[in-house]
C-alpha cells in the first residue's frame, strides 16, 4: 500500500468512526419494559384484591380492555356470567335466545369437549387459583398478623374456586404453586377431601395459624370470614354423595347451623322503600340497605368503579327488553333480551296457573302469594314455542339496579348491585334438605323450621302449607329461593333430576321442544380439550 | 440523475476525467463546436464526445452542455452519456446533439437489498417496475401503483374510505398470527409501514408522483439479506432524483376526480316496509305503532310515578300525538357524489455537481359517505451531491407529510341499511327528538331512573339514525410524518474497487384523533351526555446501516462482489388517550367530595366530567434490532452466477439466548443465452434459469416485552375492587414466555426468464415453495402454569406453494403505433401442516362475524388453508331452497353442535391475474387494466345477519329494523346461530374487474409556449363480473360486513412540463 493513500482513507475512517458512535451497540437489545401501565414492583395487597376481584372484573381496565382470559369476549369471560350460564341454561329455569357461541349447546344439553364458554369458565377459575397460589408463594412465612389473615382468606377463595371446579368439571388438575410443571389430575373425591382440609384449616379446625376472622370481626365489606367457609363446607357436604359417593348429610347440617348460631348473618326479613325484604337483597344498594345482614360473601359491583359486561349487569340486563324497561324500570338502560323462563320454573310458583298474564313482577308476587314470583309476563307467553323469540317464555326480574333507599343509580348502564356468592338463606335450605335426607325423605322439626323461616320471609303464607315437606318440595324450594343465582344444575343433579333420567323433563331439554333425556355423562362438564392437550397428565371425564 | 449502477460510475467517470487531459492528434482538422442536450432540451454535462475509431482522446461537455473538439471534417463523432443512448453525428463546425433516454439501460439496473445489480445478473426472483406514467388509475397511495401489476403480488384496498390502507400479500401469507405484510424499504430505509393515527396507510407519506421505481423481492435468496423482517417479501421503493448540471425544470401534475357510489344494497322502501310490518305483526301491533314518528308535545313537568307504592319512574309528560310515516332512503341520505383533487409540483435540476429535486403535493380526497374526507400535503427534497472526484457521493432525502382526516362514523354504512325507512331524518314536530336528539328521529328509551331531569335516552340496542351519526359526530385526525436519511457512498481513493456505504435515517410521526359527539347524540350506548375524547400516537424509528463492498475481476472469467455490513434499528412508540362525557347541566346528581379542611361535602355534578379515565393512560413501548449481514456474488464467464447471503439478526423481543437468528440464502443462475448453443439463435434475445433457497425470519405480531415478568395494575376508572386496600387497585401478574424465538420461513424458488424477438416478447415463470416453521402462535398452556390461559409460543408450520407467470408482449412497434400488453398470473396454495394450539386436531377459530358474541366463521386447521371457512352443512329442499335450521349431522352423534362444522373453501384466491394493455398512436394513448381473482370465497355477513325476517327478529328490544330484499326473499323466520353459520352464506366471490381505462393525449407545446405535457381522462372501478350476490366480491379477509363501498371514479388530469 502506498503511503499517499492513507490521506484518502481518512474520509473512510471518519465514516466508520461515525457509524460506531451512532450505533450504540448490541447491549441495546437488553431492554427494560418502559410501558408506564406495567410495573415490576410487587404489591401484595393489590394481588390479594385481584384474588377477590376475579369474581367480578374481567380485566385490568374495565368493563373491557386488557382482559384476563384469552379466546373469549371479555364481558363473556365473567365468572358470574358463566357460572350462571353453566348452571341455569341447561336446567328447567332458563333458556337463552342468543346465538352467542356456546349458548345453544347450553340450552340443549348438547356440549362437547370444545365449548368456548365452558372453557372460559374453567380458565377463569384457574386464573383465580393461579393468582391465589402466587399470593401465597409471595407471602410465605410472613409473621404479619394482617397478612396471615389475608393468607387464610386467599386459601378460602382458592377453595371456593376449586369447589366450583369440583362441581362443574369433576376431576381437574390440582396445583398450589405457579410452576411450569404440569399439574397432576385429582379425582373428584380427592379434591373434595383437599378442599375440606383447606376450609377446616382456615376456620381453625385444622392445622396452622392461618385462620379467618370471626364474622363479627370481619375486616371489611367484601372480604370473607369464617361464616363463608362454614357455608361452603356445608354446601360441599350437602353434595358429598355426588362428589365422593358417600353422603355427609349430618355435616352439611352442622356447618349450616354454625352459620346461624353465630348470628352475625341471618335472613333479611324487613324490606325498605316499599320493596320486599327478598327484593331488597338483589338491589343496587344491597351493600348498605340491610342486605349485608344476609349476604355472607358479596361479589362487589359499582356502576362507576367496578364495571363489567358480565356479573350482575348480565343477570339484570339479559332478562329484560325495552317493554320491561318501560313498564318496570330496573335501573339500567341495558336490555339484552336473552334469558327467559322455561315453563317448568313458572310452575314452581303457579302449579295450576293463576299468574297475572300481563303483569309486572310485583303484580305476580301478589298473584303468586310469594315475594319471589317476580315474573314479568306482559306480552310474554308461558311456553317457549319459538327459541329465537324473547317474548316466548316469561321474563324473571329478580335483580335490579334501583336503590331501595331511593338514591340514584351511579351509572346509566353499569350496575351497583352486588351479587351474593353466599347468603344465609342457603344455610336454611341446607338444614332443611339435610334434615329431610336424614329423616327418610321428609323434613323433621329442624327442617320444617328452616323451610318456614324461608317461606315466611317470602311472605308465602300457606301456599303450599309447610306442614310436611318432601325432597321434591325442597328441590322446588331451592328453585323458588335461589332461581337465577347460578346454582340450579348442582341442585338438580343432587336430586337426580338432571342427566340420565326422563322422569323430570323441561321444555327444550335435550334440544327437543317437549324435552328429551340426555346422557348422564353431561352431569360433569368435560375438561376443555385445550387443557387436555397442554397438560399430558389429564384424562378426559367419562363419556366425552 | 437516473438510477444507475453506482459501483460502475466512479470507474467510468474516472475514465472520462482522464480523457480530458489527453490531447487529440491533428491533421486536416476543423474546430467542432457542439451542444449536447436531452429530449426535453436540458443541457447534458459530462457527456463524452470522441471520434469514432480513435481508442483514445475525446472531450466531455461542460456545464452548459457545450464542447469544442478538433476533428477531421466528415468523420463520425460518438456522443455518449450514462443513461442515454449513444448518438453518432458527422463532424461539422456547429452541431447540436439530442440524446434519447436509454430506457433499456435503466431497466437493466435494479435496486436490491443493500446495493444494486444488473438485471441480467440477478439470481433471485426479483421484479422491478417503473410506474407506468400513462396507464394507471387514480393513485392516491403507493400501493395503488402495484395493484395487478406484478405476478405474486396481491394488493387489496381495504375499503373505499379516503385514506384507507391496502393489504399487500406477496406469495400468500407466511404466518398465522404474526404479520403477513411485506417489508417496505424506501431509499434504503426500512419503513415501519404500520401507519400512524389518522393515517393508517404507512405508505401515505410517499407521494406516488415521487416514485421512480419499485423492486419487489419475492424469494428468500433475494430477501434473506433483510433477515428477520423479510418473510413476506420486500418492496423497495426508490424516489426520483435530479441530475448533475441540469437546468431547473418545473413539472406540474394534477387531477380532479369525481366519485359516485356504485352498487348499494337494495332494501325495502318506506311503503314496502310499512306493508311488511303490517303483514307480519298486524297494524294494531306494537311493532307497527313503533313505525314512523309522532308529533309528541311536551305537556307538563316530570312527576314521579309509583307502582305498588314504589317509585317506578317519571310520568311521561309528552303527549302521544298522531303517527306519521316518512319514506326515507337512508342510503341515499348518507352517500354523495364526491369531488376530489390532487396537485403536484416538482422542481428538478442540478446545481453543478449537486442534483436536486423538490416536490410538493396536495391531495384532497372526499369520500362518498358524507362528511368523510382526507387531505394530505406531502413535500420531499432530495439532493445528491458528489465530491472528491466522484469518490464521495451523498444522497440526502427528506420527506414530510401532513394529513387531515375526517372519518364518517363507521356505523353509518350499516345503519343506513337497517334504519326504519318510515322514520324521517328529522322531525321538528316531535319534542323528544328536539329536546334530546338535536331534532333527529331516533329510537328512544326511558332513563328517568338515573336523572329525573333527563328522562329519555336513545335505545342503545337499536339502529341509530345514520344521518345523525354523521352529522352529530366530529371525528378528526391530524397526522404528521417525516422520514429523512443520509446515504453516503465512498469509493476509497486508490482502491476504487472498495466502497464504504452508510445510510442513517430517522422516521418520526405523530398523529392525533379528536372525537366529539354533540351533547344530544345517539352515541354508543351511553349517549345523552355527549362525548369528548382524543387519542394520539407518537413514533420514532431510527436506523443506521453501513457496509463495505468489494468487487474484483480475476481474469476475464471470474467476477467477485463481496459485501458485509451492519444494521441497527430502534422502534419507539407512545400512545395516549382521554375520553369523557358530561353530566347534563340540569343534572341533580351529587357526589361526596373532600374539602380542603378535610370535611366532606356533597357537590352537584351538573356539567362535570363523567366516565373520565383515571390512572395511567399513556402507553410506551420500544424494540431494537441489531444485525450483521453479508453477501457474496460470484460469476463465472458471465454465465454462471452464484449468490450467497447471510444475516444474523438480534431482536430485543426475545430473551437472551433465543435472541439471535441466522438467516442464510443461496442462489444460482445460468444465463443460457450466453452458451454457444443458444448464442446464435436470433429469435431468442435472452434466456436465464434461476434456482434459489433461503431462510427468513419473523418477529412481528408479538409484544415487545413478552419474555419479561411484570405486573399490570388496574387501570382506567372502572376496574377497582374495593376491599379497603389501595383504593381497590388490583395487580395482575403478566404472563411471559422466555422460550419464545423466531418464526422461520424457508423458501425454494426455481424460475426461468425468456425474451424473444429483441424483447418484443418476454416471459418469466417461477415456481416456489415456502415453508414456515415455529409459527408464532398464542398457545394454550396448562391451567395454573402461567398467568394467562394462552401464551405466545412457537408452534406449528404451514406452507405456500405456487407458480407465477408474467409476460409482456409488444405486438406492434412502429413509428406511429406502439402497443404493449402485459399479463401476469399467480397460482398459490396455502396449507397448514402442523398446529397444536388448542388441542390435537382442534381448529383454531378466527374471523369474527356479526351475529352473536364470540361467533367465528373461519378456522385454522391442519391440512386446510389458513382462515378456511368453518361452517355447518346446509340441507336443501328438492327445489333448492334451504331447510331452515337443518344441517348434516356430520359426526353422526344425533345432535347438531359445533362439532358438526366442516371446512368449506377459503377466502384466499387460488389464482389471481392482472392484465393491462396500452396502445399509443402518435400523441394518443389508450390503456386499461384488468384484474381477476379465482377461487376466493366470501362469507356474506350482510345477508346472514339479516336473514331472520320473522316475528322474533324484526321487532325486538323495542325497535324495528329494515332488511335487504335478498334477505326477505329467503323467507326465514326462525334463524338459529347454526343457520347463520351455514355454508349457504359462503359464496364464490371469484371476479374479473376492469379496474380502469385511461385515454390520454401528449403534446410538445401549448400555444407556442415551451410547455409540454399530457392530458388524460380515466375511469376507475369500471366493471365487475362475479357470481357473488353481495355488493363487491373483493373483500380482504373474506367476511363481507358493511364495508365502506368502493366508488366509481372519473378522473380528469393534466401533466405539464415547463
Amino acid at each position: 500500500m502506498k503511503l499517499k493513500n492513507f490521506k484518502n482513507i481518512l474520509p473512510a475512517a471518519a465514516i466508520v468512526l461515525g457509524s460506531l458512535s451512532l450505533t450504540g451497540c448490541i447491549g441495546d437489545l437488553d431492554v427494560e419494559n418502559i410501558n408506564p401501565q406495567q410495573t415490576d414492583t410487587p404489591n401484595n395487597d393489590a394481588l390479594f384484591t385481584k384474588v377477590y376481584s376475579n369474581l367480578v372484573l374481567t380485566g385490568q381496565t374495565g368493563p373491557n380492555g386488557n382482559g384476563d382470559i384469552d379466546d373469549i369476549d371479555e364481558g363473556t369471560s365473567s365468572l358470574i356470567r358463566q357460572l350462571w350460564n353453566a348452571n341455569e341454561l341447561p336446567t328447567d329455569e332458563a333458556h337463552c335466545i342468543w346465538g352467542d357461541a356456546g349458548i345453544p349447546e347450553f340450552n340443549h344439553n348438547a356440549w362437547g369437549d370444545v365449548h368456548p364458554m365452558m372453557q372460559a369458565l374453567y380458565y377463569r377459575l384457574y386464573f383465580g387459583i393461579t393468582i391465589a397460589n402466587y399470593f401465597l408463594q409471595e407471602t410465605e412465612g410472613t409473621t404479619d398478623a394482617d397478612v396471615i389473615t389475608q393468607r387464610a382468606e386467599v386459601r378460602f377463595m382458592r377453595a371456593l374456586y376449586y369447589s366450583y371446579l369440583m362441581d362443574l368439571y369433576g376431576n381437574v388438575p390440582m396445583i398450589t404453586t405457579v410452576t411450569k410443571e404440569l399439574a397432576p389430575q385429582m379425582a373428584r373425591a380427592d379434591l373434595f377431601k383437599w378442599i375440606e382440609g383447606e376450609l377446616k384449616d382456615v376456620i381453625g379446625e385444622g392445622s396452622g395459624n392461618e385462620v379467618m376472622k370471626d364474622p363479627a370481626q370481619k375486616v371489611a365489606y367484601g372480604r370473607a370470614d369464617k361464616a363463608a367457609a362454614w357455608l361452603l363446607l356445608s354446601r360441599n357436604y350437602l353434595n358429598a354423595e355426588v362428589y365422593t359417593g358417600t353422603p355427609q348429610w349430618q355435616l352439611a347440617k352442622d356447618y349450616a347451623q354454625k352459620v346461624l348460631t353465630d348470628g352475625t348473618y341471618d335472613l333479611l326479613t324487613t324490606g325498605k322503600g316499599g320493596y320486599s325484604a327478598f327484593q331488597t337483597l338483589f338491589m343496587g344498594d344491597n351493600d348498605t340497605n340491610g342486605a349485608q345482614k344476609e349476604i355472607i360473601l358479596p361479589a362487589i359491583h359499582d356502576g362507576l368503579r367496578t364495571q363489567t359486561w358480565g356479573g350482575c349487569l348480565f343477570v339484570i340486563a339479559s332478562v329484560a327488553d325495552e317493554d320491561m324497561m318501560k313498564a318496570y324500570p330496573y335501573g339500567s338502560t341495558e336490555k339484552w333480551g336473552g334469558n327467559r323462563c322455561r315453563k317448568e320454573f313458572v310452575k314452581k310458583f303457579f302449579p295450576a296457573g293463576g299468574y297475572n298474564a300481563s303483569g309486572t313482577p310485583v303484580q305476580n308476587t301478589v298473584a303468586g302469594k310469594d315475594d319471589r314470583a317476580l315474573f314479568f309476563t306482559n306480552g310474554h307467553s308461558l311456553s317457549i314455542t319459538k327459541e329465537s323469540d324473547f317474548k316466548k317464555g316469561f321474563a324473571y326480574q329478580k335483580f335490579s339496579n334501583l336503590h331501595a333507599d331511593g338514591s340514584q343509580c351511579k351509572h346509566t348502564q353499569f350496575v351497583d348491585t352486588d351479587f351474593p356468592m353466599l347468603r344465609a338463606a342457603e344455610a336454611y335450605l341446607n338444614i332443611a334438605e339435610a334434615d329431610a335426607r336424614l329423616n327418610g325423605g321428609t323434613c323433621g322439626t329442624d327442617g320444617l323450621n328452616a323451610i318456614k323461616a324461608i317461606r315466611t320471609r317470602a311472605n308465602c303464607g300457606t301456599n303450599p302449607a309447610p306442614t310436611t315437606f318432601t325432597l321434591d318440595d325442597i328441590c322446588d324450594e331451592w328453585s323458588r329461593e335461589f332461581a337465577y343465582e347460578g346454582r340450579r344444575r348442582m341442585d338438580l343433579i343432587r336430586f337426580g333430576k338432571f342427566g340420565g333420567q326422563a322422569n323430570y323433563k323441561w321444555e327444550w331439554m335435550g334440544g327437543q321442544e317437549n324435552g328429551m333425556m340426555f346422557d348422564k355423562h353431561l352431569n360433569i362438564y368435560p375438561i376443555p380439550l385445550s387443557d387436555l392437550t397442554a397438560n399430558k397428565n389429564l384424562k378426559q371425564n367419562d363419556g366425552y | 440523475m437516473k438510477q444507475v449502477n453506482i459501483r460502475r460510475i466512479p470507474v467510468r467517470l474516472l475514465a472520462l476525467i482522464a480523457g480530458l487531459f489527453l490531447t487529440v492528434g491533428a491533421f486536416a482538422q476543423i474546430d467542432v463546436r457542439g451542444h449536447v442536450k436531452d429530449s426535453s432540451g436540458e443541457p447534458i454535462i459530462g457527456a463524452t464526445i470522441r471520434v469514432v475509431g480513435q481508442s483514445q482522446g475525446g472531450v466531455i461537455s461542460d456545464f452548459d452542455g457545450n464542447f469544442t473538439l478538433k476533428a477531421n471534417q466528415g468523420t463520425t463523432l460518438e456522443i455518449s452519456y450514462v443513461g442515454y443512448q449513444t448518438a453518432r453525428v458527422t463532424a461539422a463546425a456547429n452541431i447540436v446533439v439530442t440524446l434519447q433516454d436509454d430506457a433499456q439501460v435503466l431497466e437493466n439496473v435494479v435496486v436490491i437489498g443493500y446495493g444494486r445489480a444488473k438485471k441480467s445478473d440477478l439470481t433471485g426472483s426479483v421484479t422491478a417496475i417503473k410506474p407506468d406514467d400513462m396507464n394507471h388509475g387514480l393513485q392516491t397511495n403507493a400501493q395503488d401503483m402495484l395493484q395487478g401489476k406484478i405476478a405474486g403480488v396481491n394488493v387489496t384496498s381495504l375499503s373505499g374510505e379516503p385514506g384507507a390502507s391496502a393489504q399487500i400479500r406477496i406469495r400468500g401469507g407466511s404466518s398465522l398470527n404474526a404479520s403477513n405484510d411485506p417489508l417496505i424499504v424506501i431509499d434504503g430505509l426500512a419503513l415501519d409501514n404500520k401507519g400512524i393515527k389518522g393515517s393508517p396507510n404507512g405508505l401515505a407519506m410517499v407521494n406516488p408522483n415521487d416514485i421512480e421505481s419499485f423492486t419487489v423481492l419475492k424469494d428468500a435468496s433475494a430477501t434473506a439479506i433483510y433477515g428477520s423482517r423479510a418473510s413476506n417479501g420486500v418492496i423497495i421503493i426508490t424516489t426520483k432524483k435530479g441530475r448533475a448540471g441540469q437546468k431547473a425544470r418545473v413539472t406540474y401534475s394534477g387531477n380532479v376526480s369525481i366519485a359516485t357510489p356504485k352498487n348499494l344494497l337494495e332494501v325495502m322502501d318506506g311503503d314496502e316496509y310499512r306493508t311488511f310490518i303490517g303483514n307480519l305483526y298486524g297494524t294494531n301491533s306494537k311493532a307497527y305503532k313503533s313505525l314512523g314518528w309522532y308529533d309528541q308535545k311536551k305537556t307538563g313537568t316530570p312527576t314521579p310515578t309509583y307502582k305498588d307504592g314504589k317509585l317506578s319512574g317519571f310520568k311521561d309528560y309528552y303527549s302521544d300525538g298522531t303517527q306519521h310515516f316518512a319514506n326515507t332512503d337512508w342510503q341515499d341520505e348518507i352517500y354523495r357524489t364526491a369531488v376530489s383533487s390532487d396537485h403536484n409540483l416538482t422542481v428538478t435540476g442540478g446545481l453543478k455537481n449537486m442534483p436536486y429535486r423538490v416536490s410538493i403535493g396536495a391531495t384532497s380526497n372526499n369520500g362518498i359517505v358524507k362528511t368523510s374526507n382526507f387531505t394530505r400535503y406531502t413535500a420531499s427534497v432530495n439532493i445528491a451531491p458528489t465530491l472528491l472526484d466522484d469518490h464521495l457521493k451523498f444522497n440526502i432525502n427528506a420527506k414530510g407529510m401532513y394529513s387531515e382526516s375526517r372519518y364518517a362514523d363507521g356505523g353509518a354504512v350499516g345503519a343506513a341499511r337497517w334504519m326504519d325507512p318510515t322514520k324521517p331524518i328529522k322531525a321538528t314536530q316531535n319534542d323528544i327528538y328536539k329536546e334530546y336528539f338535536g331534532g333527529y328521529a331516533q329510537w328512544i328509551s326511558d332513563a328517568a331512573f338515573i336523572d329525573p331531569t333527563w328522562t329519555k335516552t336513545v335505545n342503545s340496542q337499536a339502529t341509530k339514525n345514520p344521518v345523525a351519526l354523521l352529522e352529530q359526530k366530529s371525528d378528526k385526525a391530524r397526522s404528521k410524518s417525516f422520514i429523512g436519511n443520509i446515504e453516503v457512498d465512498y469509493a476509497i481513493h486508490g482502491f476504487e474497487d472498495l466502497h464504504i456505504h452508510m445510510n442513517a435515517g430517522a422516521d418520526y410521526s405523530t398523529g392525533k384523533q379528536t372525537t366529539t359527539y354533540d351533547r344530544n347524540t345517539a352515541y354508543g350506548n351511553d349517549n345523552y351526555f355527549g362525548y369528548d375524547g382524543w387519542s394520539d400516537q407518537d413514533k420514532y424509528n431510527l436506523s443506521f446501516n453501513a457496509y463495505l463492498q468489494y468487487q474484483k475481476e480475476l481474469g476475464d472469467a471470474h467476477h467477485f462482489d463481496v459485501m458485509a455490513g451492519y444494521e441497527y434499528q430502534r422502534f419507539h412508540q407512545e400512545t395516549d388517550w382521554d375520553s369523557f362525557q358530561y353530566y347534563p347541566m340540569t343534572s341533580q346528581k351529587t357526589a361526596e367530595e373532600e374539602q380542603a379542611d378535610g370535611t366532606k361535602k356533597d357537590v352537584n355534578l351538573a356539567g362535570t366530567r363523567y366516565n373520565a379515565p383515571e390512572g395511567v393512560t399513556k402507553y410506551k413501548t420500544e424494540n431494537y434490532l441489531v444485525s450483521f449481514f453479508g453477501r457474496l456474488n460470484y460469476s463465472l464467464l458471465d454465465r454462471y452466477m452464484l449468490t450467497f447471503t447471510l444475516r444474523d439478526d438480534g431482536s430485543s423481543r426475545f430473551a437472551k439466548g433465543n435472541r439471535w437468528g441466522l438467516f442464510p440464502s443461496a442462489a444460482l443462475a445460468w444465463k443460457m443465452k450466453e452458451e454457444s448453443f443458444l448464442k446464435n439463435v436470433k429469435a431468442l434475445t435472452d434466456a436465464k434459469l434461476r434456482l434459489g433457497w433461503g431462510i427468513t425470519g419473523q418477529q412481528e405480531g408479538i409484544s415487545d416485552y413478552s419474555y419479561i415478568s411484570t405486573y399490570t395494575p388496574s387501570n382506567g376508572a372502572h376496574a377497582y375492587y374495593d376491599l379497603g386496600l389501595n383504593g381497590g387497585v388490583a395487580y395482575r401478574p403478566d404472563a411471559y414466555n422466555t422460550d419464545l424465538t423466531w418464526e422461520k420461513t424457508t423458501t425454494y424458488n426455481a424460475g426461468i426468464d425468456l425474451a424473444f424477438l429483441n424483447n418484443r416478447i418476454e416471459f418469466s415463470v417461477d415456481w416456489y415453495y415456502r415453508k414456515t416453521t415455529d409459527l408464532l402462535n398464542s398457545v394454550y398452556v396448562a391451567a395454573g402454569s402461567n398467568f394467562r390461559n394462552k401464551v405466545m409460543s412457537n408452534i406449528g408450520s404451514l406452507h405456500n406453494t405456487g407458480i407465477e407467470f408474467a409476460t409482456t408482449v409488444r405486438p406492434v412497434q412502429t413509428k406511429d403505433w406502439n402497443w404493449e400488453v402485459s399479463y401476469n398470473m399467480t397460482y398459490n396454495q396455502n396449507k397448514i401442516d402442523e398446529l397444536n394450539v388448542g388441542g390435537a386436531g382442534r381448529p383454531v377459530e378466527t374471523g369474527g362475524i356479526s351475529g352473536g358474541t364470540g361467533n367465528t366463521i373461519q378456522a385454522h386447521a391442519v391440512d386446510h388453508a389458513a382462515s378456511a371457512f368453518y361452517v355447518y352443512q346446509q340441507i336443501y329442499n328438492p327445489d333448492g331452497t334451504i331447510v331452515p335450521n337443518t344441517f348434516v349431522d356430520r359426526d353422526g352423534n344425533g345432535i347438531i353442535n359445533s362439532d358438526d362444522r366442516y371446512f368449506y373453501y377459503k377466502p384466499m384466491a387460488d389464482v389471481t391475474m392482472g392484465f393491462s394493455s396500452k396502445v399509443m398512436y402518435r400523441n394518443w394513448d389508450l390503456g386499461f387494466t384488468m384484474r381477476a381473482s379465482l377461487g376466493n370465497y366470501v362469507y356474506n355477513n350482510n345477508l346472514s345477519g339479516a336473514a331472520n325476517t320473522g316475528t322474533g327478529a324484526i321487532y325486538t328490544l323495542g325497535y324495528v329494523g329494515n332488511r335487504s330484499l335478498d334477505a326477505v326473499n329467503l323467507h326465514l323466520d326462525n334463524v338459529s346461530i347454526e343457520q347463520q353459520m351455514s355454508d349457504f352464506f359462503v359464496e364464490n366471490a371469484s371476479f374479473l374487474k376492469l379496474d380502469n381505462i385511461t385515454l390520454g393525449y401528449s403534446f410538445a407545446k401549448i400555444l407556442d409556449a415551451n410547455i409540454s405535457g399530457r392530458v388524460y381522462a380515466t375511469v376507475q372501478n369500471v366493471l365487475t363480473w362475479t357470481k357473488y350476490s353481495g355488493i363487491d366480491p373483493e373483500v380482504a379477509g373474506g367476511i363481507d360486513n358493511s364495508m365502506y363501498p368502493r366508488p366509481f371514479t372519473t378522473v380528469l388530469g393534466v401533466n405539464l412540463n415547463f
